[in-house]
C-alpha cells in the first residue's frame, strides 16, 4: 500500500461513527485483508483494539473541545444528545482545519441546516452562533489604538466608526444573553421569540453578551459599517432618536467594545 | 491557563524556560497573546506544535506556516518543535499524532519537509518521538534508525519523550534503552517528561500526574548517552498547584545533575 492508501484507510477507520471493528464489519473483503495486512497486533492487544484507542482519542478529543466552546448547546441537549450530535457532526463535517479549536466553526450552521430533521429547540442554532462568536471574539486581535483628540469640530464630524475587531452583531428572536444569565441560575431558558439583536464583545480580556432592542441592533449594525458621526447622527434622527439617547448609547458602544472611532480621513 | 496568574505575579522564577502549543497561540489576540507577550521578555519560550502533520502526504496548509512563523518572528523562540506522525487523510484532520510506517518513502518526504518548514520558520527545528499504540507490519527501519537518518540527514533536531518512549515499551514490546543507543549524541535539543496511565491491557500517554521513577530513571540513562538539554515536563489532566509543578521541575533538575553534571548543550 502506498502512504496515502494507509492514511486514508487509518483515518477512515478511526472516524467510522461506531468504532473500528465495526468499520471492518461492514467494510469490503480487500479492506479488511489491506487492514489485516497494514496493522500488527500490539504486546497486549490485538490490532483492531490498538485501532480502537486512535478511534476513541479522535471522538472524545474533539467531542470535548465542542462541549467546551458550546456550553449551552451542550446544556440544551444534555450529554447524550450532545454526543449525538457531536457523531452526526463528524460524520457530515469532518476537522478541515489543522486547529482543533476550529472543530466547531461549522456547528452552526450544521444545526440550521439540519434544524427541521433534527428537531431541535427553535432556538439551538442561533445560541451556537453566538457560542461560535465567543470563541471568535476571545481570540480576536486587539482594535487599533484610539485616535488623538480631534483638532477642532468638524473632524469630530467626520471620523468614522468601525466595528471592533471582536465583536460580533446577529439579528435573532432568540435572547442569547439572557439565555446564558438563566443558565447560570439554573433557570428554564426562553421559549417565547422576540425581537431583537444579539452582541458579542470582547472590551478587554472577558467576553459579554448583550440583548439589544431592535432599533438599537438596527442603528449600531450601522454604525458598523464604517459610517462617520453625522450619517449617524442622521440615521438616528431618521429612527427618532433623541440626541440624549443617541450620545448615551454611542458611548456606551465604544466602552463597551462594539465600535471602535477612526480617525477622520 | 490555570497558573498564567501565579507566573505573571512573579513566580516562576525556578523555571528557566516555558514551553507553548503553537495552536493555541496562532490566532492574533486575547488573552492569551497578552500573556504571552508579558512572560517573554522575563523567559525564554520555545513552542511545540501538534498541528504540523510533518508525515502526512498532504503538505502543510501555507495559511498555518504562515500564521506559524508569524508568531516565531514575534517571540524568537531559539527553537520550535512538532511531532514527526501524520494526522490527516486528504482535507480530514484527526487532531491526533498518527504513527507513520518508517520506510524509505516516508524518511524521503520527512526529510524533504523539515528542510522546508526550517527554512519558512528560520530557526532550528525539532521533531518528538511520540506515544504509539499500534504498530505496522511492514516497515524498512525502526523508529530510532529512522530518526537518526533524518538528523543526519537534514540537520532537525530531536525532542526527545522520554515516557513516550516506556509508552511504547509497554503497547509494542519495543526497548527504550535499544531506541537510546541509536539516536545521535548532540542531537537532543529537549527533553518531555511526563506519566502514563498504565490500563492493564495498554498505556495511555495523559499526562497525568508527577512524573514515575521509571521515567526519571530512563531520563537519567538518555541524559548520560545524549548529554544534558532542556527539560519540560508535561502535565496536562487534573493541574496541580503552581508550586507543585515547580518542585517536578526541580525533581528533574537534580536527576539531570546525578546524569552528568555539565552544561546544556543547547540554549
Amino acid at each position: 500500500m502506498t502512504p496515502e492508501a494507509i492514511e486514508a484507510l487509518f483515518v477512515e477507520a478511526v472516524a467510522w461513527p461506531s468504532g473500528v471493528a465495526d468499520f471492518l464489519r461492514r467494510a469490503g473483503e480487500r479492506t479488511r485483508a489491506a487492514f489485516a495486512a497494514t496493522f500488527a497486533d500490539g504486546r497486549r492487544l490485538h490490532a483492531v483494539a490498538c485501532m480502537e484507542i486512535y478511534a476513541n482519542a479522535y471522538f472524545y478529543r474533539i467531542k470535548d473541545a465542542l462541549a467546551e466552546q458550546f456550553p449551552l448547546v451542550h446544556h440544551v441537549l444534555g450529554p447524550d444528545g450532545f454526543h449525538n450530535l457531536a457523531t452526526d457532526y463528524l460524520c457530515l463535517a469532518p476537522p478541515r482545519s489543522p486547529d482543533l479549536a476550529r472543530a466547531g466553526d461549522r456547528l452552526p450552521a450544521f444545526l440550521r441546516a439540519f434544524a427541521a430533521c433534527r428537531r431541535d429547540p427553535p432556538y439551538l442554532a442561533d445560541f451556537a452562533r453566538c457560542e461560535w462568536a465567543e470563541y471568535e471574539a476571545l481570540v480576536a486581535p486587539a482594535p487599533p489604538a484610539p485616535p488623538p483628540p480631534p483638532r477642532d469640530p468638524t473632524e469630530a464630524l467626520r471620523r468614522r466608526f468601525r466595528r471592533h475587531p471582536a465583536a460580533r452583531l446577529f439579528r435573532s428572536c432568540w435572547n442569547y444573553a439572557g439565555a446564558v444569565r438563566a443558565r447560570a441560575r439554573a433557570a428554564p431558558l426562553p421559549d417565547a421569540p422576540t425581537p431583537g439583536w444579539n452582541l458579542i464583545v470582547r472590551p478587554a480580556y472577558a467576553v459579554v453578551s448583550y440583548r439589544l432592542a431592535p432599533d438599537e441592533g438596527a442603528l449600531l449594525s450601522y454604525a458598523a459599517r464604517g459610517v462617520t458621526f453625522v450619517e449617524l447622527c442622521a440615521e438616528a434622527a431618521r429612527l427618532r432618536w433623541s440626541h440624549d439617547r443617541l450620545a448615551r448609547t454611542l458611548a456606551g458602544w465604544l466602552e463597551t467594545g462594539a465600535l471602535v472611532a477612526e480617525t477622520a480621513a | 491557563m490555570a497558573h498564567y496568574g501565579a507566573i505573571l505575579d512573579g513566580a516562576g522564577g525556578e523555571v528557566d524556560v516555558f514551553e507553548a502549543i503553537t495552536e493555541n497561540f496562532l490566532a492574533g489576540g486575547g488573552r492569551p497573546r497578552a500573556v504571552l507577550d508579558a512572560l517573554a521578555p522575563r523567559r525564554p519560550i520555545v513552542f511545540h506544535g501538534v498541528g504540523l502533520g510533518i508525515a502526512s502526504s498532504a503538505p502543510p496548509e501555507p495559511a498555518y506556516l504562515e500564521a506559524a512563523r508569524r508568531l516565531f518572528d514575534r517571540y524568537d523562540p531559539p527553537w520550535v518543535s512538532d511531532h514527526l506522525c501524520f494526522h490527516r487523510s486528504g482535507r480530514h484532520y484527526t487532531h491526533d499524532l498518527l504513527p507513520i510506517p518508517t520506510t524509505h518513502a516516508v524518511l524521503d518526504r520527512v526529510c524533504e519537509r523539515v528542510r522546508w518548514v526550517s527554512k519558512v520558520f528560520g530557526r532550528p527545528f525539532c521533531l518528538e518521538n511520540i506515544s504509539r499504540y499500534v504498530a505496522y507490519r511492514r516497515t524498512d527501519m525502526d523508529e530510532a534508525t529512522f530518526f537518526a537518518e533524518l538528523v543526519r540527514r537534514t540537520g532537525c533536531g530531536m525532542l526527545l519523550d522520554v515516557n513516550n518512549l516506556l509508552v511504547c515499551a509497554k503497547n509494542l514490546g519495543e526497548d527504550p534503552h535499544a531506541f537510546l543507543e541509536r539516536i545521535p549524541p548532540g542531537s537532543v535539543y529537549q527533553y518531555h517528561l511526563a506519566n502514563h496511565t498504565d490500563r492493564g491491557t495498554c498505556a495511555i500517554d495523559d499526562h497525568r500526574g508527577p512524573v514515575p521513577p521509571a521515567v526519571l530513571e530512563l531520563y537519567r540513562y538518555a541524559v548520560r548517552r545524549l548529554g544534558p538539554a532542556t527539560t519540560i515536563v508535561e502535565w496536562d489532566e487534573d493541574v496541580p498547584p503552581y508550586e507543585v509543578l515547580v518542585a517536578q521541575a526541580a525533581r528533574v533538575k537534580a536527576v539531570e545533575r546525578t546524569a552528568r553534571p555539565s552544561r546544556a548543550m543547547h540554549p
